[in-house]
């Protein structure tokens, strides 16, 4: 039953300037530089995802079990969750466990792809956590864009390559201590005039 | 993140420490109506079962959690309970199984420590016997809250076997709820037996609301009556939506979206009193892949007054005032609207008077509700609907069922058919079906 359930709406900062972006419809490369600083921030803030790399482990190696061993009387090896009280440990959890139900294969190749692919669906669930979902519900009606283009948008933000290298940067760093947003260059005058207009905006 | 400890301490000779709780003073637990309606005694293990409850119900409350920052870092506590039992030895030995479903319930750590009780200082002692147990046979033993769903599941309970008598527990918190549920079920007549257990903190002590131990209490409440009585199912009333509780927004976690009747909640209720009687114990939530609609609409109208006179606000029983209104705008009140609606039996919310409207400027509560309902919908409408849904609902995995094909086909199904009612309530509302992505939405 739902019984006093919180929704938690605050904006932890540099989130804020994301809400501003979306609802203005700044350019793709202008709103995916603020999510990445956000993001970047968000990390540091929260200290990190601690334990990443162990959850990333667990998977590798849960998704090798799957795959090498015949399944008995219908038993399945399962994740073994280890909580620490933390939201992002709680998200790092969740994305592990949709990982290994829909990428089992894929996860059990190597330890090395696994790692970025955990991380990288972290970070990108990190966003909505901290950042998208309590951005979006209150846009539409207001931003230039439905739903389904807003989610389109955020979609689009999370398949930058900025994402990918935090991901590798909380790898690195599991504490947060000292990730940073990429470092985007001012794009050169021939690469703005072959961007389509949606990206112009 | 808070990583100290705060110990409660309910023994009657409890150090002199920072929380030391005392029965009758700080919390009151008043077993006697519950006992003479049965004319039973709480056997040893009932009566430590309910006393466990309320410490650690009384414990959520007192214990404040810092969840000011954005973050919501602080919202988990570290909780050590000295709790003074009868049966000391059982209950250490189950000691990590109950940390862990206090954990899954509140996102809390527990570490629950048992003493031995000095004879006759527990708030369920009783010296009187009965003579004569007056438990009918042929009844079974249902929870009770005065709430919408758990009123309609009784009715159909009572419509489908005639011959049955059911034993309605509740735990009762406040004067406002103790008045509105006697009011509920004496629409029920005499086949409904008021099984009532009122617990009342001191005034002015309480410092956290979020009671995410309400499950866990009237689980317990639920359990210890049905031992007490001799019987071995509890049925819990309450629609699947409700019951399985997936978080609105993804920026929720845990416990942020109630956990109290959880399918994975009941398992392990079930697992403690099966281990607790001897023998198989069953827990039932026999509207689980229902909506709140569909219920509704199994509920016979014998009992329409019973349903009107329920209340689901989550601040309805909080605010103790009589005759306040639903506020119409909570988690809980938006469900309740939508599932009336979209059952057309609008005669049951004629009466309710909700202070707020849900059409115009929407409320954050109802924005995160069509949020749900947006995703709902874009997963259900791809190529590989489970798939999608578990990307949006990692959550769906805490559902036992989900082991299984079968299961995973009835969530699907279940949202698919609640996802459709909210397509004709934000119709209704006016809101603008486009931009929420809603046109078309179809059930599964």
């Amino acid at each position: 039953m739902p019984d006093d359930d919180r929704l938690p709406k605050s904006l932890p900062r540099k989130w804020k300037a994301v809400a501003c972006a979306l609802e203005e419809g700044d350019s793709l490369p202008a709103l995916s530089a603020l999510v990445e600083k956000a993001l970047a921030a968000t990390i540091r803030d929260i200290g990190g995802v601690p334990l990443i790399n162990e959850i990333c482990d667990q998977v590798h190696r849960v998704a090798r079990m799957r795959c090498h061993t015949l399944p008995l009387d219908g038993y399945r090896l399962e994740l073994s969750p280890r909580h620490d009280r933390l939201p992002q440990t709680d998200v790092a959890w969740n994305r592990a466990r949709v990982l290994l139900e829909t990428r089992t294969e894929d996860l059990a190749a190597n330890l090395k792809d696994t790692r970025h692919r955990v991380a990288v669906s972290v970070v990108r669930a990190l966003a909505y956590h901290f950042g998208f979902s309590r951005i979006l519900p209150a846009l539409i009606d207001r931003a230039p864009w439905t739903a389904d283009e807003l989610r389109d948008r955020c979609a689009q933000v999370l398949s930058q390559p900025g994402i990918d290298k935090l991901a590798d940067g909380l790898l690195r760093r599991p504490d947060g201590h000292g990730v940073r947003a990429p470092r985007h260059k001012r794009p050169s005058v021939e690469a703005v005039l072959s961007m389509s207009l949606e990206d112009l905006r | 993140m808070n990583r100290s400890w705060t110990t409660f301490d309910f023994r009657s000779s409890a150090p002199m420490i920072r929380h030391a709780v005392q029965w009758g003073r700080d919390v009151h637990l008043d077993g006697r109506p519950l006992i003479d309606r049965l004319g039973r005694v709480l056997p040893p293990k009932a009566a430590d079962l309910m006393e466990l409850a309320t410490a650690v119900y009384t414990a959520d409350r007192l214990r404040p959690r810092g969840d000011a920052d954005a973050y919501k870092l602080g919202w988990s506590r570290r909780l050590r309970l000295h709790v003074p039992v009868r049966l000391p030895d059982l209950w250490r030995s189950r000691a990590d199984a109950l940390a862990q479903l206090l954990s899954w319930l509140t996102d809390d750590e527990w570490s629950l420590h048992f003493h031995q009780v000095r004879p006759d200082t527990a708030p369920l002692d009783d010296p009187q016997g009965y003579l004569f147990p007056t438990v009918p046979d042929q009844a079974h033993v249902a929870l009770f809250s005065g709430g919408l769903d758990s009123t309609a599941g009784l009715a159909v309970d009572l419509a489908a076997d005639p011959k049955t008598d059911v034993l309605a527990v509740r735990v009762v918190t406040n004067g406002r709820m103790e008045g509105r549920q006697r009011v509920i079920l004496r629409r029920f007549g005499a086949r409904v037996h008021d099984c009532r257990l009122p617990l009342n903190l001191a005034s002015g002590l309480s410092a956290e609301s979020t009671q995410r131990t309400r499950g866990f209490l009237f689980l317990a409440a639920g359990i210890a009556t049905a031992l007490t009585a001799g019987k071995s199912v509890l049925r819990v009333y309450e629609n699947g939506i409700g019951a399985i509780n997936l978080p609105l927004l993804e920026s929720q976690r845990g416990s942020q979206a109630t956990r109290a009747v959880h399918p994975r909640t009941v398992r392990m209720m079930e697992q403690l009193a099966t281990s607790l009687s001897g023998g198989g114990f069953r827990i039932d939530l026999p509207h689980l892949w229902s909506t709140k609609a569909e219920l509704l609409r199994e509920a016979p109208p014998t009992y329409s007054e019973a349903y009107a006179d329920s209340v689901s606000c989550d601040r309805g029983f909080a605010t103790r005032t009589e005759g306040a209104r639903p506020c119409g705008r909570c988690t809980s009140c938006i469900l309740r609207r939508q599932s009336v609606f979209a059952s057309g039996l609008l005669q049951i919310d004629v009466g309710q008077q909700y202070r707020h409207r849900l059409d115009g400027a929407l409320p954050w509560e109802l924005r995160a509700s069509l949020w749900q309902i947006h995703r709902i919908r874009v997963a259900l409408e791809d190529s590989d609907p489970w798939s999608a849904f578990l990307q949006e609902f990692p959550q769906v995995l805490d559902v036992p069922a989900t082991e299984r094909e079968s299961g995973r086909a009835a969530v699907l199904r279940l949202y698919g058919q609640y996802c459709a009612e909210w397509q004709s309530m934000a119709s209704y509302l006016g809101v603008h079906m486009h931009n929420w992505g809603l046109e078309g939405a179809a059930a599964a």
